[in-house]
């Protein structure tokens, strides 16, 4: 290998007969001038000037005249010439001596480039990109501690150097984010994040809209070196499990939580329930009583007045004419700020699809558990549930560290103790979008931007970062990018990043689950093939095959629980029902047999006979 | 301009049109000149026969003047000799009046010739590139044993330029049994005109063996050229064409190899691409490894001299237009 043509103090090119060269591998180029600087393989090509494209000049060379030079002893094949653009890892005062050679570097060259921490003090992410050939050289402990996963194959060994983060570097370097489009590796390349994380048992709380992130079942090919992760994460639902506690809402917090129950409200609504609502007295009772009382008091204005005024006032009894005076004092109070009847009802309306979904029942305490256990939570809920949800936790959350660190710092006791953790979502970009408000928005743009002194980061994934709120985009220091080809996020991502536009042009052909990370703690882009997951989503099955296999289980049990019943008759269906679901252990409707023997008899399985009584079915 | 140049098309066109019709020369070719042939691919084992195991060597030469006018240039040479077994041998070198030794050179020269100074530096230029390929040649039947040596252009120029050390290369490829071969891509010689010139109509008196020759072959065709002819002197040689350009191209042989031509003939039509112009491939090999180009001199003399000299010396002024 050898330094060819011009070179910079950037970029060299570098050429070989012999050897193909491999993107994104190392090589050291022997100049001793400048300490014999390293280069990564940027861009690769080979060609053979005598078998050039077909143009109106150049020909195709017929195969008879390059079989008459083989006879002769010279093979055209031979005159291959391999070339790699390389890019220097460090800029040079001046440029590389042109002529020098290159060669692929030995372990203790790369080790400090590669490996910032052993695999015990970091996540084991992966294997980088381009290292196959020096693998050789790896010592002992860094070997097959990432095998990989090749769709079709199976587990495949760890060829290269394992790509370890330096999670403790997160402290001057917070936050992440983990960018691609659908199908690009990205929910895999955030599972195995987690699985790292929990291995660590960083306390870490996860929004999982996807309901994908469980990590009960060991994935096919680990069954001989399983990890239990099922200790070290629960997971709760949104409303069932864990809930909102009406009376630690803050108006801000109401106001959001409504607007993310029913899309957007209006100024007077907002201004309504700011009004109405008494913080951190009011509880859900009393809020929803006050809030349909007073839609009474509206709805019967001129009635109570009229009623007040008239004789037959004196005739009410004394509850009745309490309920009057209490909903007259609210008309006075609250008529100049509310406006109409139909802001409360929608009001209302917001609250009780909130009600209904349970967000109020329960409290948070299990998660502030979990995590004082250093466990990982899943919290799990539909989309718009989650995004009320995730800002509250996260305020709440953060809060209470920020409390016991600023108790600490100023030497306060008294504040309970709460560990640092990680905030994990998938579609970031729902949670805090840019342009428009979110009710997590304005916590998650805190936490980016101060998160880093309470030891609170931010995991963020998206296929959309050019919709994801730009402060925060800006503040994720290490970021994982799959394939990605909307122009737009590319754009997005060249700007938050400093991947190079030869790595841009890659982006929309990256494999799946292959990743540039572009890390402040590594200072440049590195390609890493994520490793095979431990674990695997319960999605994973093709939700066709699932289905293929649904349909036909439940058939082929109902049929051999049936076979032993016939010949049956229509009457004896009915009679023999409840043995029959008894049998195959769960329910099974009437029709639903009745339909199953008419498919066994276009099979040819059954005969059927019309009966006065009905039909009957034979077995053939 | 314009006008000048539609009265030189329409001499052209009436001159190329007087050439007798593809049949009637075919005829008249055949009854004075010699026999039409087709070469045939040849197969593996018969290539190998015909080489046993020798290789085969081509030859050819660059030659770049980088500078100005006489004296203030200096002209790079290159010849080569590419086996396709055992790798090549180069011979360079570089010539300019600015050196004493070459001016003094340049002044005999003139001086036995009786011709300018710069008469004799392009005359010497010639003769110097000549001389390299041979003597790269020689070496090569040396070193290389081949069986065929291929040299890039007719065996005259190498005879007039270079008679000397050509002689040597004759007696040396004669003893040792290596055919060379002169593959002529631009034909200039008139020979065949020469013999046709009293059937041929008056208006052709001008023309070259190129323009008759032209599209008279179907690829593959050649003509093998009657024994009791003498085109050129010591010679043998043979038109033809070998790929689908209609421009035909010839074979220099030494006479004494005359009945091994045929079998060559077949084989430059083995390594000669359909669609190319008609050379056999290995001549691109080696001329895509000879040529010196315009770049690669350039960065030569600006790492070897002080770019005070270059700039006093060698830079031409015209390389310095902005436009």
């Amino acid at each position: 290998m050898q330094v060819v043509g011009y070179t910079t103090q950037q970029h060299v090119f570098i050429a070989s007969r012999k050897r193909k060269f491999n993107i994104n591998e190392i090589l050291v180029i022997e100049d001793d001038r400048h300490n014999n600087p390293k280069g990564e393989v940027i861009e690769t090509q080979s060609f053979n000037r005598f078998v050039p494209l077909s143009t109106e000049k150049n020909a195709l060379v017929d195969e008879k005249v390059l079989q008459g030079l083989r006879q002769v002893g010279f093979s055209i094949d031979e005159e291959e010439i391999n070339l790699a653009k390389v890019r220097l890892l460090e800029e040079l005062s001046s440029p590389v001596k042109v002529g020098v050679s290159a060669r692929l570097p030995v372990f203790e060259e790369v080790e400090n480039l590669f490996l910032k921490k052993r695999p015990e003090e970091g996540l084991v992410l992966g294997v980088i990109q381009g290292t196959a050939e020096i693998a050789s050289t790896l010592p002992e402990d860094l070997r097959n501690v990432a095998p990989l996963y090749q769709k079709d194959q199976g587990i495949l060994p760890q060829d290269g150097f394992p790509f370890i983060f330096d999670y403790a570097e997160m402290d001057s370097y917070p936050h992440i984010g983990i960018f691609g489009g659908s199908g690009s590796g990205k929910s895999y390349g955030l599972r195995v994040f987690l699985e790292e994380i929990m291995i660590k048992e960083i306390p870490t709380i996860v929004f999982d809209p996807h309901y994908e992130m469980d990590f009960s079942q060991t994935a096919s090919g680990f069954e001989d070196k399983v990890v239990d992760f099922k200790s070290r994460f629960v997971t709760l639902m949104a409303g069932k499990d864990v809930g909102i506690d009406f009376t630690e809402l803050s108006p801000d917090d109401l106001v959001g939580i409504l607007k993310a129950s029913g899309g957007n409200i209006s100024e007077a609504m907002d201004n309504a329930v700011r009004s109405i609502f008494e913080p951190q007295k009011d509880t859900l009772a009393s809020f929803t009583n006050r809030l349909s009382s007073l839609i009474d008091a509206f709805d019967n204005e001129t009635e109570i007045k009229r009623l007040k005024n008239s004789d037959n006032w004196s005739k009410l009894d004394v509850r009745e004419k309490k309920r009057y005076e209490y909903l007259e004092e609210l008309l006075l109070k609250y008529k100049d700020k509310v406006g109409h009847a139909s802001t409360l009802k929608g009001i209302a309306w917001r609250l009780n699809k909130l009600q209904r979904e349970g967000i109020f029942t329960k409290d948070i305490s299990e998660i502030e558990n979990s995590l004082q256990q250093r466990k990982l939570v899943v919290v799990r809920g539909s989309i718009w549930l989650l995004k009320v949800f995730a800002g509250f936790i996260a305020k709440k959350l953060y809060n209470k560290r920020r409390a016991y660190r600023d108790a600490l710092h100023t030497g306060k006791t008294g504040e309970t103790g709460f560990p640092p953790f990680i905030i994990v979502t998938d579609e970031a970009h729902n949670f805090a979008p840019t342009g428009f408000d979110a009710p997590a928005k304005g916590v998650f743009k805190e936490i980016a931007q101060e998160g880093r002194k309470y030891g609170v980061f931010l995991i963020l994934a998206t296929q959309r970062p050019s919709l994801l709120d730009d402060t925060i985009t800006a503040q994720l220091n290490t970021k994982l990018v799959f394939r990605t080809v909307r122009s737009t996020d590319i754009h997005t991502i060249k700007e938050e990043t400093d991947i190079t536009s030869e790595e841009g042009a890659r982006l929309p052909y990256l494999s799946s689950g292959t990743a540039f990370i572009s890390s402040a703690i590594l200072g440049r882009t590195i390609a890493v093939r994520i490793r095979a997951a431990r674990t695997t989503s319960p999605h994973s099955q093709n939700p066709f095959d699932e289905l293929q296999e649904w349909a036909g289980n439940g058939d082929d049990k109902l049929w051999s629980v049936l076979e032993d019943y016939l010949p049956l008759s229509g009457d004896q269906i009915h009679l023999y029902h409840d043995e029959i679901q008894k049998k195959l252990e769960e329910p099974v409707d009437v029709n639903k047999i009745f339909t199953l023997l008419e498919e066994m008899e276009s099979q040819g399985k059954v005969k059927k006979e019309d009966t006065p009584f009905g039909p009957s079915y034979h077995k053939v | 301009m314009q006008q000048e140049l539609q009265n030189l098309n329409s001499e052209l066109k009436e001159k190329i049109r007087s050439i007798p019709k593809r049949d009637q020369l075919l005829l008249k070719i055949k009854s004075k000149i010699g026999k039409i042939k087709v070469a045939k691919s040849l197969t593996d084992s018969e290539v190998k026969k015909l080489f046993n195991n020798k290789p085969l060597v081509g030859v050819d030469g660059s030659i770049y003047t980088y500078g100005a006018n006489f004296p203030y240039n200096i002209t790079f040479y290159k010849a080569l000799a590419k086996s396709t077994t055992q790798g090549n041998l180069e011979k360079n070198r570089i010539f300019t009046p600015l050196s004493d030794s070459c001016y003094t050179e340049i002044e005999q020269y003139a001086a036995e010739n009786k011709i300018s100074l710069e008469a004799a530096h392009s005359k010497l230029k010639e003769e110097t590139l000549a001389t390299l390929e041979v003597e790269v040649a020689i070496q090569a039947i040396k070193e290389f044993g081949p069986r065929v040596l291929l040299m890039d252009g007719g065996f005259l120029r190498y005879g007039s330029l270079a008679p000397e050390k050509w002689q040597e290369l004759k007696t040396l490829a004669l003893q040792n049994d290596c055919i060379a071969v002169g593959v002529i891509e631009e034909i200039g010689t008139f020979e065949i005109k020469k013999i046709l010139q009293d059937e041929l109509p008056l208006s052709c008196k001008n023309s070259y063996d190129r323009e008759l020759l032209f599209g008279l072959f179907s690829p593959g065709e050649w003509l093998q050229v009657y024994e009791n002819l003498v085109l050129k002197r010591g010679y043998y040689t043979c038109f033809g064409r070998l790929a689908l350009n209609p421009q035909a191209c010839a074979w220099d042989f030494f006479e004494e190899h005359r009945e091994y031509a045929e079998q060559i003939i077949d084989y430059l039509y083995t390594i000669t691409p359909r669609q190319s112009r008609g050379i056999p491939l290995w001549i691109d090999v080696v001329d895509s490894d000879v040529r010196l180009t315009k770049n690669m001199v350039e960065l030569l003399l600006t790492s070897s001299l002080d770019p005070e000299l270059m700039e006093l010396l060698l830079r031409p002024t015209r390389d310095k237009r902005d436009y």
